[in-house]
């Protein structure tokens, strides 16, 4: 029974495929785990705005540097994402889009509909 | 046609590896299964489970090509070359293509995947309505395969603790049964952090199923079942 | 042979997964309201800014906002632990370091949307 303990077991993430929901739901997690790190950054611009009117002039004048912009852009990519996965969750949950095929739709739709609003405020503020 | 298959005695070798074959064309292979048995006749050493080759007793399931499936109904021109077997993920490899399944049926004997029902047996059969036996369709034809639960990861993570979507097509597959009396019991022992609530939709397994069935809707019913019952 | 002696269900997991939806429609629905009202009408100056987020409304809503978060944050980060960390110690540790980080941070948040009066 020896033998038992040391079975390999085959399990190289690279090389098995991931279908797209579950590329879906891989990039649902790390983006939840990335908005949960930087909710302090959020709270102390909150903060910061509320402080003075300077500050508050501060805060505003950063958020228009090309820097913060491109910064922003990627944390609405994490939000988005998260946001459409979790709308495409729920729709789920109430029995819609869980066959194959519309489960498969549905992950396109989640990048699709990212892609957009992505796209649409980079047009805005770059 | 090309082959990289996955080899591992446990007698011989230290590690598993990659092997590669060759079949030459027009040997009249159609199904993959069809080429496995040609390969083994190159190397009798080779070794893979199957018996019906033709997808109803769920042997030969394999990670075909980096996806899980049953070489005896997956058609040799859809595949890439070179046409790389492993063994499915996540389980311990007995040796070559052939992997020990006791965790998965440990999982499936869980849900208690009989009838339950105390009434006296009636002398022909228990019956249903031609819509309530309807219910059943799409959940009765799972085989056992393993394909589906070996492409979670939920059940990669938690195999000990997660049922995973095979196991839980099959408490589904009872709790839909209008003749099983025991809907309480069951869904008591679904109602864990981690039995049931593993599940994230990922729907590799629905992605997967040879047999067209959906898990991941199953496992979405039951959530249904067990919300209806607290509201 | 891996000895099997099931632990049998916890007859919990249901509720967590409730909350989760819950908070998760709120905070949609909270963010997505916003930055309508933002494009449609926005922040002019301090003192508007200041009028602005001082108001009852607004402070409620964005008190309910943060205790949603936390909440989604705190059922997500544990079932990321419950799937890759195995190791006991180690994932107590990383639970209760989340716990106590959610629980400033919650702490941080109400004392910036309540604090300073307007």
């Amino acid at each position: 029974m020896e033998s038992e303990n040391k079975r390999p077991i085959y399990l190289d993430l690279l090389k098995i495929r991931l279908p797209i929901g579950g590329v879906v739901s891989i990039i649902h997690r790390a983006s939840g785990v990335l908005l949960v790190a930087l909710l302090p950054v959020s709270v102390y611009l909150l903060q910061r705005t509320l402080e003075s009117q300077a500050a508050f002039v501060r805060v505003l004048a950063a958020v228009h540097e090309t820097f913060a912009r491109s910064a922003m852009l990627v944390v609405l990519w994490f939000f988005c994402q998260h946001l459409f996965a979790g709308i495409r969750h729920l729709l789920m949950d109430m029995d819609i889009g869980t066959s194959r095929r519309a489960g498969r739709a549905g992950a396109w739709l989640v990048f699709a509909a990212t892609a957009a609003v992505v796209l649409y405020a980079a047009a805005r503020i770059l | 046609m090309k082959f990289r298959i996955y080899r591992y005695n446990p007698q011989t070798d230290a590690k598993p590896y990659l092997q590669d074959f060759e079949l030459e064309d027009g040997h009249g292979a159609v199904m993959l299964l069809d080429a496995l048995l040609l390969i083994k006749r190159q190397d009798d050493s080779l070794s893979f489970r199957r018996s019906c080759r033709e997808g109803v007793c769920g042997s030969d399931a394999m990670n075909i090509n980096g996806r899980n499936g049953l070489a005896c109904i997956t058609p040799l021109h859809t595949l890439a070359e070179p046409v790389t077997l492993r063994p499915l993920p996540g389980m311990p490899v007995i040796r070559d293509l052939i992997v020990d399944l006791s965790q998965f049926y440990r999982q499936y004997r869980e849900v208690r995947p009989w009838l339950i029902n105390d009434d006296p047996e009636p002398e022909i059969e228990r019956l249903q309505t031609p819509e309530e036996r309807a219910r059943l369709d799409g959940l009765y034809e799972c085989i056992l395969c393993a394909c589906c639960s070996t492409a979670c990861p939920s059940f990669w993570w938690n195999p000990d603790r997660f049922l995973g979507p095979a196991a839980l097509l099959q408490a589904w597959r009872f709790l839909a049964d209008s003749r099983d009396q025991a809907t309480g019991m069951r869904l008591d022992a679904l109602e864990d952090p981690y039995r049931l609530f593993r599940c994230h939709t990922i729907m590799n397994c629905t992605d997967v199923c040879p047999k067209g069935l959906n898990p991941s809707g199953a496992i979405g019913h039951i959530r249904q079942m067990l919300l209806k019952r607290v509201l | 042979m891996i000895v099997s002696r099931p632990a049998g269900s916890a007859h919990r997991g249901l509720g967590e997964w409730i909350l989760q939806r819950l908070t998760a429609i709120y905070i949609a629905g909270y963010v997505v309201v916003l930055a309508l009202h933002w494009i449609i009408a926005p922040v002019a100056d301090y003192d508007g800014w200041r009028q602005w987020t001082g108001a009852v409304s607004v402070r409620v809503s964005a008190t309910l906002f943060f205790v949603s978060v936390v909440i989604h944050a705190w059922i997500g980060m544990r079932s990321v632990y419950m799937d890759y960390l195995h190791t006991l110690w180690l994932r107590l540790a990383v639970v209760i370091a989340t716990a106590v980080m959610l629980a400033g941070l919650l702490t941080w948040a109400l004392a910036v949307v309540w604090g300073a009066g307007a």
